[in-house]
């Protein structure tokens, strides 16, 4: 059905990167891998780093994205992804690379850098094509009186122009001599400097790590990824779900496209739970139009199981609890 | 199919209390803020899929408009390029030259040079405006200069500076998140824990002196006795003479309160400090301290003196920690300094309450989002509703009371 989204399968498995300075946390940071995971698996993540375009706000956020342990655990189980650290692999890569591997690195970069470069003069190039041709437009409108202060705001805007561009491509001669079309010279193109280019992931570069570094599991409370689990495979889309005071949020759909309709929190069977908990949670859901979940496994298979070794036929039990307006 | 609609009609704006980063925005927005000073507005969002060929092509509009905002590519050009080269041992990145605006409130000069901390080189590179190189130890590296080192990816950086410096996941994401939001933000006392801390200290001396003429003053002319305890038999109000019903209650308010004014002065002293220090150590929870010292935007700022901080900023996990403990509050107040509701508020007993005596921002963050919550020591026991009373309703002591009102001893 959205087959014209142009986001390829991302080479299964791929890797989750893990940072673990005292805690573990889990990113990507491929933007292929992330809109199919969207689309196809339903795991959100949260993105948290600056986007680069318009970095002076926190609405729109841009790579990398942190998953939950709950996502990254469920994509490893589901064999789709596997966790490195990459603070070791990085270290590991950067040191073992031989002088050929890093000549080849820089030239790829390079690369990038200088179609960059051709991109943006032509960008600027094609600006100054329009402001010529409007120029001309308004030259050949306007008598001939106003054509002396016409020829010279032109000049104005053509150094403008070469300030932008770098490198002069029209010589800043009367405007009436060029003509607006005229072909970008070649020259301009070869002397360009290269960008310097960041590149999101490093998997453009390097090797992808071996999918026998696989470390362990994230480690979650049981009854957190049990409940995660089962409204994931019940086709919702969860995020974390701080702002409204729960574990999750619980959309029926993209949050892109859909409010969420729950508020999740995670309980063991037996765990006694704070009545306020009941109704701080039940009001608040029911004046932002939604209604406050409570789930974990139910009694029996709690206790037939070990802890820590969810399976696929657990019995997951989730209330629903709203306030009541009679 | 039919043609997503690509581009959104502007929805209503939104009521001025919503804010904007609580729900996932729709990415097609993102094209139609081409500045800071306009952020998008939020989109109209449908309650449930209903299957219809409409909504799934306006979702996958918004997909790939967010697939195209996520694959772009940062790159500096050459002119403005702003190169620095990490030392994996400090978690220090070194520019050469330091150019640019980010100077003024980041990193600082070291021998010619900008050095900037783990937190300041990841949120600038990730911003588009510094390239991190690798000095590897290996062999065959060409010397010095431009060529120097690997330029890093935004996953090497990651990689290497968080975790560095005790720079973790949740402080990064807090820095970023104020920075992109335009403050001065400068690191606190949490990150140097074996540290004394600088301590900014109560309340000056020459206002607890002030204060002991106060309570001679309130004494002299408002019939108050200061720190009476209540008698140990009979009644409260016992027989005599009142000339206002704020004197009777007065001597009925005998539950003992806080008072946040007085509560600093056994926590001055270091003994008792580190007496609190094993308190707290013996309940088992950690010491907290503020993680970043905040500045406006709007406040000027100067590296060489910075200046007492906006605000004061504490970083704490949702998932691995719990709300700190009233043990762990109080002790994180008493470490900020002393920072009464200025005058302009002394006929707003709400604001009043509101700011506090000390304050300080938590920042809670829970795998990504973060939330700030102020927390501030409210001197409830400063604000006696009788005392406002009985003002300006034309009794004797109406001017006296202007005065006299809010002075602090009254009790």
């Amino acid at each position: 059905m959205e087959a014209s989204l142009g986001s390829p399968v991302p080479t299964l498995p791929f890797p989750i990167s893990r940072t673990s300075y005292a805690v573990e946390r889990y990113f990507l940071f491929s933007a292929e891998t992330i809109t199919w995971l969207r689309r196809e698996h339903h795991i959100l993540g949260v993105l948290v780093g600056t986007l680069a375009q318009v970095p002076q706000q926190n609405v729109f956020l841009g790579l990398p994205l942190q998953l939950q342990p709950e996502e990254a655990r469920l994509l490893v189980e589901q064999g789709l992804a596997f966790i490195v650290d990459d603070f070791q692999w990085h270290r590991k890569t950067y040191d073992e690379m031989t002088k050929e591997e890093k000549k080849a690195y820089k030239a790829s970069l390079r690369q990038e850098g200088e179609a960059l470069a051709r991109a943006s003069t032509q960008k600027s190039q094609k600006a100054s094509e329009q402001a010529f041709r409007r120029r001309a437009q308004q030259q050949s409108q306007d008598g001939d009186r106003a054509s002396r202060t016409d020829s010279y705001s032109t000049t104005e805007i053509l150094d403008a122009d070469n300030e932008e561009a770098g490198d002069s491509l029209f010589s800043p001669t009367t405007p009436e001599t060029v003509s607006p079309l005229c072909p970008p010279s070649r020259t301009s193109l070869t002397h360009m400097t290269s960008y310097s280019v960041t590149p999101t992931s490093s998997y453009q570069l390097l090797p992808t790590p071996p999918t026998t570094s696989r470390l362990d599991l994230p480690t979650i409370k049981h009854s957190s990824y049990a409940l995660f689990r089962h409204l994931h495979n019940e086709n919702y889309f969860l995020s974390p779900g701080l702002r409204f005071g729960c574990q999750f949020l619980v959309y029926p759909g993209d949050p892109l496209r859909f409010h969420s309709h729950f508020l999740a929190m995670s309980a063991d069977w037996d765990e006694e739970i704070d009545l306020l908990d009941l109704v701080g949670g039940g009001r608040l859901g029911t004046g932002v139009k939604k209604s406050w979940l409570i789930g974990g496994l139910s009694e029996s298979e709690n206790k037939d199981r070990g802890i820590g070794n969810p399976g696929v036929g657990e019995e997951v039990r989730t209330f629903c609890i709203e306030w009541g307006g009679m | 199919m039919t043609t997503p609609p690509l581009s959104p009609s502007r929805p209503p704006s939104p009521p001025p209390d919503l804010d904007p980063t609580d729900e996932t925005q729709d990415f097609r927005f993102l094209s139609l803020a081409p500045t800071t000073s306009t952020l998008p507005r939020r989109g109209e969002k449908d309650f449930e899929p209903h299957g219809t060929v409409s909504q799934s092509s306006t979702l996958a509009a918004s997909r790939d408009a967010m697939h195209a905002a996520l694959s772009y590519t940062r790159s500096q050009a050459p002119k403005h390029a702003l190169v620095g080269v990490l030392e994996l041992e400090s978690g220090i990145t070194r520019v050469e030259r330091e150019r640019g605006i980010h100077a003024r409130t980041m990193g600082r000069e070291k021998g010619g040079g900008w050095e900037l901390l783990p937190e300041e080189a990841l949120y600038l590179l990730e911003r588009g405006g510094l390239e991190v190189r690798w000095r590897g130890g290996g062999p065959g590296e060409e010397g010095g200069g431009e060529d120097e080192g690997l330029p890093m990816s935004l996953q090497a950086a990651y990689a290497f500076l968080v975790g560095a410096q005790g720079l973790n996941v949740e402080r990064y994401l807090v820095y970023a998140g104020l920075k992109r939001s335009g403050y001065v933000v400068l690191r606190g006392p949490a990150w140097y824990e074996g540290d004394e801390e600088r301590h900014y200290g109560g309340p000056p001396a020459a206002i607890e002196e002030e204060k002991g003429w106060k309570r001679w003053w309130g004494m002299l002319f408002q019939g108050k006795e200061v720190g009476q305890s209540p008698p140990a038999m009979g009644p409260l109000v016992g027989k005599g003479f009142y000339r206002s019903h704020a004197d009777i209650y007065r001597l009925l308010s005998i539950v003992p309160c806080h008072d946040p004014t007085t509560a600093t002065k056994h926590e001055n002293t270091s003994s008792a400090s580190s007496q609190s220090n094993r308190a707290l150590e013996d309940s088992g929870s950690p010491r907290l301290r503020p993680c970043f010292y905040v500045w406006k935007p709007s406040t000027p700022y100067k590296k060489s003196a910075p200046g007492a901080p906006d605000f004061r900023v504490a970083v704490l996990d949702a998932r691995d920690s719990s709300f700190p403990t009233l043990q762990q509050l109080d002790d994180l107040l008493q470490s900020v300094p002393y920072n009464p509701p200025p005058a302009s508020m002394e006929r707003q007993p709400v604001q009043k309450l509101k700011h506090g005596y000390r304050n300080i921002i938590l920042a809670i963050v829970d795998q990504g989002v973060v939330s700030y919550m102020r927390i501030a020591d409210a001197g409830f026991c400063k604000e006696k509703l009788y005392d406002r009373l009985g003002r300006g309703t034309g009794s004797k002591r109406g001017g006296g009371r202007g005065r006299g009102r809010g002075r602090g001893r009254g009790r």
